[in-house]
């Protein structure tokens, strides 16, 4: 696309772009539509189940029918007009509970169109007629204007419906670290728009970062929060797609009962991750057949405490009277650990304690841990890159743990935060000190060690009283 | 009201109570007019910091006695502000750089380049070198301790730099060979009891030998501490009283504590209860090498002659991993895990040898 072509009002014919090639699209904010894809699109040998089989009507979404009506109770007070109702719309969850097919299904119903927001991947320069340059626009001045645009015009084709929304699906990355700039423009959005808008979140952290209590008060932005697709909708929708696929492929490979709940636990609730791995458990190569476990898990879904769990609590398979392994590969639980190795180390030092029984496995067990933190501290190596040495460090500390733990004391506790990350302000205290003695020039580590104990003795009644609160020690 | 331990800390090379030897040696340093960097390294309540001082008032006169603090604004390359204290004179200003932490990189480099770019205003009447006092230098991170080395290089024409540290150890050997290292041992404990008696004497108070004996002994042979423990021991009872008992510092009663309970019972569990105690010092800001030091004396005083020697050696192993480490807690745990396992282990065979 040449620059010249790009003018300063971006046409966005949305339902009659559907016909063209699919690049030009996804590099502008475009006017998504209520998807009409059929099955003709599946006859070119298309495998992406997960567009042939988008729900049609209201009543087949896999959410929870409350979820439903709380969305379209929504957008029915907007047909309301009473401007005590709300413009936003704030739908949070999990990736692939069904909320952006549910949202646009719902505000078709209603008759709403919908008006999507997708990032651009690339920025392109744009032709000042005035200069005669090109220059590029920052994402977020896109965005403003987007928005800006959408809020004073209409689509040429909105003859169709006339009530329209924005849908705002993925938020632009710029707008993370200046919360500030997105509020600006949800309050500029606010006093200047007839339209309503609809957010769509699936982070937990990003809502809670944009879109703070306040906020939400302030905007009157409804919140409303989906959850996992339940096993049975799984199941269910799963079921469907086969029975429609069965219709035009007589040699699709049906997966056992067995199998779909695999899937469903693998997947976790995510729809569209389980109609992927459906798919691909469907497939028939060469009439073999292929196992379920071959399918690369979304993700073990082992969080830190699963995994802690685990090295604490090791599971031996004894295969003669002399040798055994581990239930679970010390090498898997190592990569595993999606935190930094100083974090779970940290972890694991809090914690180890009270799953020994002998006072031998403890001292085995410290051991390891101590050595590991002097791997973990020694940064220079030479030809060695500091995270193969903290993940070898690791290793030294999760082995050492496993082989360490002879008779793992098996009752419940729960895994505590490490301590030390409370303590390592010791430079506060210090700073404190020097506040409380500003007439000594000691170091405060040595008017801690020297002066504090006999302040009550010496020091002035400030001194007294500060230190009183500071210095006692609880005993028991 | 000043604290003794000030009021009578000797401003003259020629008027230190011990060492003399070495003052004698450190005024010649002097009388010849110029001097390499110095670095000064000894226990706690040696007499670093007076004969620095001493050394300084010999350089240049009274006037640095004339103090004044200063705060002074750093930037790390973050941007983020922060602000250290410093002493200073007009002859010499003096900075603990490991107060910033983690950047105090940027504290040595940036210091020692504002102070040493300037001269000194009247170079014949004054010393052509400002001086730049670095106290704690044990405590630098290695990559401050690099940055010393090559400033210390770079300015040499226009100051000189006088490091104070606890222990060598820890200061990078090519610190440790561009300055005359010179080390002040700690004070004998007649002649602390002998120093004692002298500021009894000067104040107008009768100090009876025995009292002077305890501090000696507990005191750690840290002077300091001792002259506070005197005049505490004045403030809470006068006349003296033969049997008067003398404030122990709480930490190392707490430190005493903990090694009881460590030498109570051999088990996880009270090795649980052990780290809660350890963490209890931490948080109140007790140095790891001193909860360490004191830690091993407490225990070392309870067990048998064989059991000593190892229990030495496996605390110096573990001492040298929690130099080496980063987080103190897990090698000071280590320490008592082990410990605990020879005692108990000790203790069994003994039992049996008995039945």
């Amino acid at each position: 696309m040449s620059p010249e072509k790009k003018a300063w009002i971006k046409p966005f014919f949305g339902e009659l772009s559907l016909n063209k090639p699919k690049d030009t699209i996804q590099n502008r904010p475009k006017l998504a539509v209520n998807n009409k894809r059929t099955h003709a699109q599946s006859e070119k040998k298309n495998s992406d189940w997960c567009n042939t089989y988008i729900p049609q009507s209201v009543s087949k979404l896999a959410v929870h029918s409350g979820k439903i009506k709380e969305v379209q109770i929504w957008f029915e007070s907007l047909d309301n007009k009473l401007l005590t109702n709300s413009k936003f719309l704030l739908v949070s969850g999990p990736s692939g509970c069904s909320k952006a097919t549910a949202v646009r299904l719902i505000a078709k119903h209603c008759g709403f169109t919908c008006l999507e927001w997708i990032t651009p991947m690339s920025a392109e320069p744009i032709y000042d007629q005035c200069t005669g340059g090109y220059s590029y626009e920052s994402v977020q001045e896109r965005f403003q204007d987007f928005i800006w645009g959408a809020t004073r015009y209409r689509s040429l084709n909105c003859g169709i419906s006339s009530n329209q929304f924005l849908l705002i699906k993925d938020i632009p990355n710029v707008f993370l670290d200046k919360p500030d700039e997105f509020h600006n423009i949800m309050s500029r959005f606010n006093s200047a728009s007839k339209f309503p808008i609809v957010f769509i979140v699936n982070n937990e952290k990003l809502v809670r970062n944009l879109f703070p209590t306040e906020i939400l008060e302030k905007f009157k932005v409804q919140e409303i929060k989906f959850n996992p697709i339940t096993r049975k909708s799984v199941l269910n929708v799963l079921g469907q797609i086969i029975k429609a696929e069965q219709q035009h492929n007589k040699l699709l490979k049906v997966p056992n009962s067995n199998e779909l709940n695999t899937i469903y636990e693998e997947t976790n609730g995510d729809l569209r991750s389980a109609i992927i791995h459906l798919s691909f458990n469907c497939m028939n190569v060469q009439n073999k057949t292929i196992k379920t476990s071959s399918t690369a898990p979304k993700n073990e879904h082992l969080d830190l405490f699963h995994s802690i769990g685990r090295v604490l609590y090791p599971k031996r398979e004894l295969n003669s009277s002399l040798e055994f392994k581990f239930t679970h590969n010390p090498d898997n639980l190592i990569e595993q650990f999606a935190m930094q190795p100083s974090t779970v180390l940290g972890f694991l030092q809090e914690n180890y304690l009270t799953r020994f029984s002998s006072l031998i496995d403890v001292c085995e067990g410290a051991d390891a841990i101590s050595a590991a933190d002097v791997m973990l501290s020694s940064n220079f190596m030479f030809g060695v890159s500091i995270y193969d040495i903290s993940l070898s460090s690791l290793s030294v500390a999760v082995r050492g743990l496993m082989l360490a733990n002879r008779n793992p004391i098996k009752t419940f506790r729960s895994i505590v935060k490490p301590k030390h990350f409370q303590y390592t302000n010791d430079v506060d205290i210090y700073h404190d000190i020097k506040r409380w003695f500003d007439n000594e020039h000691e170091s405060p580590k040595n008017i801690l060690l020297d002066l504090i104990p006999f302040v009550n003795e010496l020091g002035t009644d400030k001194q007294k009283e500060a230190t009183k609160e500071f210095c006692r020690f609880k005993r028991k | 009201m000043s604290l003794w331990a000030d009021k009578y800390r000797p401003h003259a090379l020629q008027k230190v109570d011990y060492h003399q030897d070495q003052a004698k040696h450190l005024i010649n340093l002097v009388n010849q007019g110029d001097f390499p960097h110095l670095l000064f390294y000894g226990p706690n309540g040696a007499g670093k910091k007076t004969r620095i001082l001493a050394l300084l008032r010999t350089l240049y006169g009274p006037g640095v006695e004339r103090l004044r603090t200063e705060h002074m604004n750093f930037m790390t390359p973050s941007n983020k502000k922060f602000e250290i204290m410093t002493v200073a004179s007009n002859y010499h200003i003096e900075v603990n750089a490991s107060d910033a932490g983690m950047y105090d990189r940027i504290v040595v480099m940036e210091l020692i380049k504002t102070v040493a770019q300037t001269h000194q205003l009247d170079s014949n009447k004054q010393r052509h070198f400002k001086v730049i006092l670095l106290t704690e230098v044990d405590r630098l991170t290695k990559e401050a301790q690099q940055a010393l080395r090559r400033t210390m290089e770079k300015y040499m024409a226009t100051c000189r730099i006088i490091l104070c540290a606890n222990s060598i150890a820890q200061v990078i050997p090519a610190i440790r060979s561009r300055c005359l290292a010179i080390r002040v041992p700690a004070p004998t404990h007649e002649d602390i009891t002998s120093i004692l008696k002298i500021i009894c004497k000067k104040e107008g108070l009768m100090l009876p030998d025995e009292l002077s004996l305890i501090i000696s002994q507990n005191c750690e042979r840290n002077l300091r501490r001792a002259i506070l423990m005197l005049e505490a021991s004045k403030v809470k009872q006068y006349p003296f009283d033969i049997n008067q008992s003398v404030v122990v510092p709480d930490w190392q009663l707490y430190i005493s504590d903990t090694a009881k309970q460590i030498l109570s019972q051999q088990t996880p569990g009270k090795l649980l209860e052990v780290r809660s105690m350890l963490y209890e010092l931490i948080v109140h800001g007790i140095p790891t090498n001193v909860i360490f030091k004191f830690l091993l004396k407490e225990l070392v005083k309870n067990c048998d002659m064989s059991l000593k020697h190892d229990i030495v050696e496996i605390s110096s192993y573990y001492e040298h991993s929690l130099l080496k480490g980063n987080k103190t807690m897990f090698h000071l745990e280590a320490f008592v895990a082990k410990f605990m396992l020879l005692y108990s282990k000790f203790m069994e065979e003994s039992l049996n040898g008995i039945f």
